[in-house]
C-alpha cells in the first residue's frame, strides 16, 4: 500500500497538546520529519523537549491519556491519526514497535519473559503456543542472550540491567517491524552496557533491515548510529540534518550547548564541559519569540518577539535549522567554540561589537558570567 | 438472690437487677407479673402507672393443649443440674423438666408437688418429715420409681462442691451438711421409699419448707448422677440430655448458649403431679438473640415468648402501641446502703438525716421512671408476700422516709439529734461512695453525693464495675465502704425470709462477697428476723415478717431507692403465663393459645 | 520454601504462648470478678468458697495455674471447662466452628464479587459518575458500623420484622449439613451486611491501587505491544493491582475466623465471635482464653498463608 519509493515513515505539522488544569501543554508543537526505510533517525533533547511524546504519539498511546493531536502521521502511505482503534492496535508492537528508558520497570515483575514474548508474538500473529515460545527463545538468542532454552522461563528481576533491555528488544523484535522506536534505551545502564547495547542495535539493524527512531538527550551516544539526527526543544525541531553535519557545522545555539556537554576522549585535561545554562521553559506559558531566547547566550532583543522558521542552511543541502543569527555569524561563533573559547567570553564581545544589544538574559543560578 | 440476668452477678450481688436499664441488651430481666393481675395476691402494686390494656398473664380457663410453644431470649443457660441451677433463666427449664419437692404456683401460693401434702413440722422446729408421691416415675429410660432416696441424693449433691450449688449453705441447715462435701449427709434419713425426714440444726422448720421450692430439692437418680458427680465440676451438668427426668418435659436437645428442645415426658401425669398443666406438646427455645432484636421479633410474631426484658427502646415502643403483648411487673428493690459498722454512719440520726435528704425520686427518674418501678419505703417490695402486711407502699410511716423527693427539715431535726446543732455535718470524715460504672450507676451516686453534700459532708466517689464493687467494695467488709448506691436485691423464692433476712440480718455477715452491705448487726432485728423465720402459720409469719421489715427501716441501714419493675413480651396470640416470683414466664403454664 | 514455613510455624507457637500468657496475666492482673465467688453463691460460707477455688485450682499461684492449663492444652487438647455453664471449651469452638466460617466464607465471597468489580471500573471510569457514585456509597459503606447496618438490614428487609419481606431474620442460622436451602437463606443478610464495609474498602483499596498500576511503564510496554485494553487491563493491570489485596484478604479472613462478634450477635449466629463475648461478659477465663488462642492461630496461619502465598504471586519474593 505504500509507494517504495517514499519515506516509511512522515511526520507532517505534529502537534499534540495536553488540556490540564493548569493550561493547556504544548508537548509538541508543530514538528515534522521523516525516516526512510533502514535509516536511523536520532532525536535529540532535553527531557520535557517533546521527543517522547512525539514518538507515542505515533504509536497512538498519548491520544488515551487525553491529548489533544493535529497533523499527520503516514506510515507506508496511511495517516496513523485517522486509524480505527483496532487498526492502530495492530500497528503497535507489528511493522511500528518501541523500547523504552528503564528495562526493569517496563517488563511486567510477575510474568516470565518468555510468557511476555510469547505474548507479543501471539498479539499479532496467529501460532501455537509452542511455536510462540521457540520463536520466543530465537529471539532470545539473536539478542545474544546466552542459554535462552533456560533463560526464557526466568522472571525480570533474574536479569541484568543490560539483558533485561536485551529481552526489551527481542519483544520489540518479535513480529519484524518496519520500524523500531528507541526512547533512551541506555539512559539507565551502565557506560560499558551502554555501548553493547548501542551496537546491538546497529548489528540487527544491518541484519534486518528495519528504521529506527532513537530518542535521547545524549548526542554521544547517536555518533555511530544516526544517519539523520532531529534537535528537539520546547516541543518544536530547531536543526535537522544528517548526523554529518550535525556534528561537523552544527547551526543552533541549543546544538552547541548539547555537543559542548559531551565527554570526549580527546578532551583535555582541566577543559571542563560546558553545560547549557538555564532550564526548559515551561510548555505552559511559553517565551516569546524564538523559545530558546532566555538560555541563549547570543539572543539579541529582536528575539524575543520573532519566532525563527525552519529554514534550510545556506550551501548546506538537507541542514535545516530554526535561529535568527545570520548564517555567518554562527559560522564564526561554532569555529571560536571549537577553538575552546567560552560562550561568555563570546557573548562580551558580540555585544560590543553589535549596535543591536543583546538581550539580558536571565542567568540561572551560577552560570559563569551571567552577572551585569 | 439468684442470678439474673447477668450471671456475673451472681452471688451477691446478683443483686439486683443489674443495671438493669444500663445495658439494656443484657438485659434484666424480668419480671412479671403482670401488673394488671393484681389478683396474684402477693403483690399490689400502688405505683400510680396506668397499667390497663397490658397483656393479661394469668392462667385462663381457654388455653388448649398441644402445640409447639416458641421461646427465645438474649441470655443462654448457666446450669441445667437441678443441684446446680441458681439463675432465672435456668428455672425456667428445670421448673419444666423436674419436680422440687413443693413448687410455687404462677400467684407464688406454696403446694406440694413431689410431696403428698405439707411438712410435718416439730414443734421445736428441727425435725421435718415429709412424704413424697409413690407414683412419680422417672422418665425414660430409666421409668422406676421415684423415691424418697433419689431426693436424699439430690441433697447429697447440694453440699458436693463439685456441684457447686449456690445457696444451699444459707437454706439448708440441715445437721452434718456443712461438712458432707458429696457423702450421705448424716442429718437426713429415710426411712422408707417416700419417706424423708430433715434434722436441722436450728428452730428453721418453716422457713426450710419455703426453699424446698428451690430446684436442690429435686430427686436425681443416683444411679445415673454418681460417677458424673466425682468429676469437677460434675457431668451431670454438661449434657442435660443424658439426665433423668421427673418433670413434665425431658430435655430432648441442648447446645449451651444456643437452643434447648423439650418434648413431653411420657411417664409423667397431671393427675399426680396435681399442678403443672403442661399445655404445650413441645417447647422450643432459641437463646443468643440480640435483645433489640429479639424483643421486635417477638413483637412482630405470633407465637413467640421472649425470656428476657426487652431493651427500654423496644419497651417504649411497646408501652405505646402494643400494651396487650407487654406485662410489667414488680420485680425487686434497689437501696443505697449506709455502713453502720463505722464512722460517720455508725450514729444512727446522722443515717436518718441523710435519708430524709434524699430526693429518692431521682434514683427512679435515673433509672426511666415510672416504668421502671416507683419510690421505695421499706425493705419488703412489692412482688414478696408480706407487702401488704408491711403497709404498702406508704411502709411504716417514720418521717425520715416519708418525703420521696427529701425533706430539709426533717434532716435537720436528725442532724441535732446527731449532735450537729447548725443542722451541718461538721466532722472529719470523707464518705467513701462505690458504685457501678455502668448506668444508671454514676447518677445514682451523684444523687447520693448530692444530698450528702446538702447536710455538709465531704464525699468520695469510685466508680467500678459492678462485679468488682461486689467482690473488691461493698462485699469486702475490710473495705469499709460508706455508701453502696448501687446495689439491689431480688428474692430467691418468694417469701419476706429470702427478702430480708440474708441483706439484712446480723448473722449473715462473712468477711469476702457479704450481702449485709450495711453490716447492719442489730440484735433487735436479727431476733426479729430469726423468731418471724421460726413461724409456719402463713399469716403469722407474714406479720412478724412485716414488724421485722419495720425494725429494719427504724435503724435506717439504707436509703430505699426504688422498687423495680420489669417487664416482657409476647406474640400476639401465644398465652404467656408468669411466675410472679421468678419474673419470668412458666413454660408448664403458658399455651399456644 | 520448606525450612522457611518450618521457621515460620515455631514462631506460631512461641507466638500462641504468648498470647496465651498475656491473657491468662490480664484476666489475673485486671480481675473483672473472682470466678469461685461467682460459683459461690450468696452469703456463702468460706469453706465453700474454698472448695471451689481449689476445684477451679485457683488457689495455685498463676504460673501454676497458667502451666496445668498451658500442659492441658498440648498434651490433650484440652481447653478446660466454662466455668459459666461447665461445657467442655473445645467442644464449645469447635461446634460454633462451623457457624463462623460459613458466615466467613460467604461474606468473603460476596464482599470480592461486589467490591472487586466496582474497583475496575471506578478505576477505569475514573471521575465519571459512576465512578463518583460508588465511591461515595463506598464511604459510607465504610462508615456505617457493622452492628447498625445489621439492624437497619434487619427493620428493612428480613421477613420477621422487616417492612419489606425479602430475607430470613435473625435466629434462622441452621447447619448447612442439617438443611442447606435453610443455611443459605439465614445467611443471606448476614453476608451482606458484613461484607459491606469490606466490600467498599476493596473497591476503593484495588480503585487506588489500579489507577498507581495504570501508570507503570510495563502497562505502557504492554499497549505498546499492541494488546487490546481488555488483555491491558485485565491481565496486566489487574494482576498487580490485586496482589496486595491478596495480604489484606488474608488477614481479614484470620480475623473473621476469629469470630465476627457484631455480625453474630445482632443475626444470633452462634459462631466464635457470640461465644468470646459471652465469655468476656462472664468473667468466663477458660471461655475467654479458649477463643483467644483461636482466634490468634487463625490470625497467625493466616498472616503466614499469606506470606506464601505473596512468594507465588510475586516472583520478587522468595523465602529462603
Amino acid at each position: 500500500m505504500s509507494a517504495n519509493g517514499g519515506p516509511l515513515l512522515e511526520v507532517s505539522d505534529l502537534h499534540v497538546e495536553f488540556p490540564t488544569e493548569d493550561g493547556v501543554v504544548h508537548a509538541v508543537d508543530g514538528i515534522s520529519y521523516a525516516v526512510q526505510r533502514g535509516q536511523t533517525l536520532c532525536i535529540v533533547g532535553e527531557s520535557g523537549s517533546g521527543k517522547t511524546v512525539s514518538s507515542l504519539t505515533t504509536l497512538g498511546l498519548t491520544q488515551t491519556q487525553g491529548a489533544q493531536v493535529s497533523g499527520s502521521i503516514t506510515f507506508e502511505g496511511r495517516d496513523l491519526l485517522k486509524l480505527s482503534t483496532n487498526e492502530m492496535r495492530s500497528i503497535r508492537g507489528g511493522p511500528i514497535s518501541m523500547i523504552f528508558q528503564d528495562p526493569l520497570s517496563s517488563l511486567h515483575p510477575f510474568y516470565k519473559v518468555g510468557a511476555q514474548l510469547i505474548e507479543a508474538i501471539q498479539a499479532h500473529q496467529k501460532v501455537s503456543k509452542g511455536a510462540a515460545r521457540d520463536r520466543a527463545v530465537e529471539l532470545l538468542a539473536l539478542v545474544k542472550i546466552p542459554d535462552p532454552q533456560r533463560r526464557v522461563d526466568q522472571y525480570p528481576h533474574e536479569f541484568s540491567g543490560g539483558m533485561r533491555q536485551r529481552v526489551m528488544i527481542a519483544m520489540a523484535l518479535s513480529n519484524d517491524p518496519k520500524l523500531l522506536i528507541a526512547d533512551e534505551p541506555t539512559t539507565a545502564l551502565d557506560v560499558t552496557v551502554q555501548a553493547q547495547i548501542m551496537s546491538l542495535l546497529a548489528e540487527l539493524q544491518q541484519r534486518l533491515g528495519m528504521a529506527i527512531i532513537l530518542i535521547t538527550h545524549d548526542l554521544g551516544v547517536v555518533a555511530e548510529i544516526a544517519d539523520i539526527i532531529a534537535v528537539m526543544y520546547a516541543g518544536r525541531i530547531v536543526e535537522h540534518a544528517p548526523a554529518e553535519q550535525i556534528f561537523g557545522a552544527p547551526q543552533h545555539p541549543y546544538t552547541w550547548g548539547l555537543l559542548k556537554s559531551i565527554p570526549r576522549l580527546d578532551t583535555p585535561r582541566g577543559e571542563e564541559l560546558v553545560p547549557i545554562s538555564g532550564r526548559p521553559p515551561s510548555l505552559i506559558r511559553r517565551p516569546g519569540g524564538c523559545f530558546f531566547h532566555p538560555r541563549c547566550p547570543y539572543a539579541r532583543e529582536s528575539h524575543t518577539r520573532i519566532d525563527p522558521k525552519r529554514e534550510p542552511v545556506p550551501g548546506d543541502p538537507g541542514h535545516e535549522v530554526a535561529c535568527l543569527l545570520e548564517p555567518d555569524l554562527r559560522a564564526r561563533i561554532w569555529k571560536r567554540l571549537v577553538a575552546g573559547e567560552s560562550p561568555d567570553v563570546l557573548r562580551r564581545e558580540l555585544a560590543a561589537a553589535s549596535t543591536a544589544p543583546l538581550v539580558t538574559t536571565e542567568p540561572a543560578p551560577g552560570t559563569p558570567g551571567a552577572e551585569p | 438472690m439468684r442470678p439474673f440476668r447477668l450471671t456475673l452477678t451472681l452471688v451477691a450481688a446478683i443483686a439486683l437487677v443489674i443495671a438493669v436499664a444500663a445495658c439494656g441488651s443484657s438485659g434484666s430481666s424480668s419480671s412479671s407479673t403482670a401488673a394488671g393481675s393484681s389478683s396474684s395476691g402477693t403483690s399490689s402494686s400502688s405505683s400510680g402507672l396506668s397499667l390497663a390494656g397490658l397483656a393479661d398473664t394469668k392462667q385462663s380457663s381457654t388455653q388448649k393443649m398441644g402445640g409447639t410453644l416458641h421461646v427465645i431470649s438474649n441470655e443462654g443457660w448457666e446450669h441445667l443440674d437441678p443441684g446446680a441451677s441458681y439463675f432465672q433463666i435456668d428455672y425456667l427449664v428445670v421448673n419444666a423438666v423436674q419436680t422440687p419437692l413443693y413448687m410455687f404456683t404462677p400467684q407464688s401460693k406454696i403446694v406440694p408437688v413431689l410431696a403428698s401434702g405439707p411438712p410435718q413440722i416439730s414443734s421445736d422446729g428441727k425435725t421435718v418429715t415429709i412424704h413424697i408421691k409413690p407414683n412419680f416415675k422417672w422418665s425414660p429410660p430409666l421409668n422406676r420409681a421415684i423415691t424418697s432416696k433419689d431426693v436424699a441424693y439430690a441433697f447429697q449433691r447440694d453440699f458436693n462442691p463439685n456441684v457447686q450449688n449456690g445457696y444451699a449453705a444459707g437454706y439448708y441447715p440441715i445437721v452434718g451438711a456443712a461438712k458432707a462435701a458429696g457423702k450421705p449427709i448424716p442429718g437426713i434419713s429415710t426411712p422408707n421409699n417416700t419417706t424423708i425426714v430433715f434434722h436441722l440444726t436450728q428452730d428453721f422448720g418453716a422457713t426450710f419448707y419455703q426453699a424446698l421450692t428451690l430446684p436442690g430439692s429435686a430427686p436425681v437418680p443416683p444411679e445415673i448422677a454418681t460417677a458424673d458427680d466425682k468429676s469437677s465440676p460434675s457431668k451431670y451438668d454438661q449434657n442435660p440430655t443424658k439426665q433423668a427426668f421427673s418433670g413434665p418435659y425431658m430435655i430432648q436437645s441442648y447446645s449451651a448458649g444456643r437452643n434447648i428442645t423439650l418434648v413431653r415426658n411420657p411417664n409423667w401425669s397431671h393427675q399426680v403431679d396435681g399442678l403443672r398443666p403442661a399445655y404445650a406438646d413441645k417447647i422450643v427455645w432459641n437463646a443468643g438473640a440480640d435483645a433489640t432484636v429479639a424483643a421486635r421479633q417477638t413483637l412482630a410474631s405470633t407465637d413467640l415468648l421472649m425470656a428476657d426484658g426487652p431493651p427500654a427502646a423496644v419497651l417504649k415502643t411497646a408501652y405505646e402501641s402494643k400494651k396487650s403483648q407487654l406485662s410489667v411487673s414488680p420485680l425487686g428493690t434497689y437501696y443505697a446502703s449506709l455502713n453502720t459498722s463505722v464512722p460517720p454512719f455508725n450514729n444512727i440520726n446522722l443515717r436518718k438525716a441523710v435519708i430524709a435528704a434524699q430526693n429518692r425520686e431521682a434514683y427512679l427518674l435515673a433509672r426511666g421512671g415510672k416504668l421502671v418501678g416507683q419510690v421505695a419505703t421499706h425493705f419488703i417490695y412489692p412482688e414478696v408476700p408480706g407487702y401488704a402486711q408491711a403497709g404498702g407502699a406508704a411502709g411504716f410511716g417514720q418521717d425520715y422516709v416519708s418525703h420521696p423527693t427529701g425533706d430539709m427539715a426533717v434532716a435537720t431535726k436528725y442532724m441535732k439529734l446527731a449532735g450537729y446543732p447548725s443542722g451541718k455535718y461538721t466532722g472529719s470524715a470523707n464518705v467513701l461512695i462505690v458504685g457501678s460504672n455502668s448506668d444508671p450507676g454514676p447518677q445514682e451516686m451523684q444523687i447520693v453525693q448530692n444530698g450528702l453534700q446538702a447536710l455538709g459532708f465531704k464525699t468520695t466517689i469510685k466508680a467500678v464495675p459492678q462485679q468488682t464493687m461486689y467482690s473488691k467494695f461493698c462485699g469486702y467488709v475490710k473495705a469499709h465502704i460508706n455508701v453502696c448506691p448501687t446495689a439491689g436485691w431480688i428474692e430467691d423464692f418468694p417469701d419476706p425470709y429470702a427478702a430480708l433476712y440474708v441483706p439484712f440480718s446480723g448473722k449473715t455477715i462473712v468477711p469476702i462477697n457479704n450481702v449485709n452491705w450495711a453490716v447492719l448487726n442489730d440484735p433487735k432485728v436479727n431476733n426479729a428476723l430469726d423468731s418471724a423465720a421460726a413461724i409456719s402459720n402463713p399469716s403469722q409469719r407474714l406479720a412478724a415478717f412485716a414488724q421485722a421489715d419495720k425494725a429494719i427501716v427504724d435503724d435506717a441501714p439504707a436509703i430505699p431507692e426504688i422498687w423495680s419493675s420489669n417487664a416482657l413480651v409476647k406474640g400476639t396470640q401465644v398465652h404467656g403465663v408468669l411466675d410472679v416470683w421468678n419474673d419470668d414466664w412458666d413454660l408448664s403454664f403458658s399455651s399456644t393459645s | 520454601m520448606g525450612r522457611y514455613i518450618i521457621r515460620r510455624l515455631l514462631w506460631v507457637i512461641v507466638l500462641l504462648i504468648v498470647v496465651s500468657a498475656v491473657t491468662f496475666l490480664i484476666f489475673y492482673e485486671l480481675p473483672s470478678a473472682d470466678p469461685a465467688v461467682i460459683r459461690a453463691g450468696k452469703s456463702p460460707n468460706p469453706q465453700l468458697i474454698a472448695q471451689i477455688r481449689h476445684t477451679l485450682g485457683l488457689d495455685k499461684p498463676v504460673y501454676v495455674q497458667y502451666w496445668r492449663y498451658m500442659k492441658q492444652v498440648v498434651f490433650h487438647f484440652d481447653f478446660g471447662y466454662s466455668y459459666q455453664n461447665s461445657q467442655p471449651v473445645r467442644q464449645e469452638i469447635f461446634s460454633r466452628l462451623p457457624a463462623t466460617i460459613s458466615l466467613t466464607v460467604g461474606a468473603v465471597i460476596v464482599w470480592l464479587a461486589i467490591g472487586l468489580p466496582i474497583g475496575i471500573i471506578s478505576a477505569i471510569k475514573r471521575r465519571s459518575f459512576l465512578d463518583r457514585l460508588t465511591m461515595s456509597g463506598a464511604l459510607l459503606a465504610i462508615s456505617a458500623p457493622v452492628y447498625w447496618l445489621g439492624l437497619v438490614g434487619l427493620y428493612l428487609f428480613a421477613n420477621d420484622i422487616g417492612v419489606v419481606k425479602v430475607f430470613d431474620g435473625a435466629g434462622t442460622y441452621t447447619g448447612l449439613t442439617a438443611n442447606p436451602s435453610q443455611w443459605f437463606g439465614s445467611l443471606l443478610l448476614p453476608w451482606l451486611v458484613l461484607a459491606a464495609s469490606f466490600a467498599a474498602f476493596y473497591a476503593r483499596l484495588l480503585r487506588s491501587n489500579l489507577i498507581e498500576v495504570m501508570s507503570e511503564d510495563y502497562i505502557r510496554t504492554a499497549r505498546a505491544k499492541g494488546l487490546s485494553e481488555r488483555r491491558v487491563i485485565g491481565k496486566h493491570a489487574v494482576r498487580s493491582a490485586i496482589t496486595p489485596i491478596v495480604t489484606v484478604l488474608g488477614l481479614d479472613i484470620g480475623t473473621l475466623l476469629g469470630g465476627a462478634i457484631l455480625t453474630e450477635t445482632v443475626f444470633n449466629i452462634p459462631g466464635i465471635g457470640r461465644l468470646a463475648y459471652e465469655g468476656i461478659i462472664n468473667a468466663d477465663l477458660p471461655v475467654i482464653q479458649g477463643t483467644v488462642l483461636f482466634g490468634a492461630f487463625f490470625i497467625v496461619i493466616a498472616n503466614l498463608v499469606v506470606d506464601i502465598t505473596y512468594a507465588f504471586l510475586d516472583p520478587r519474593v522468595r523465602y529462603s
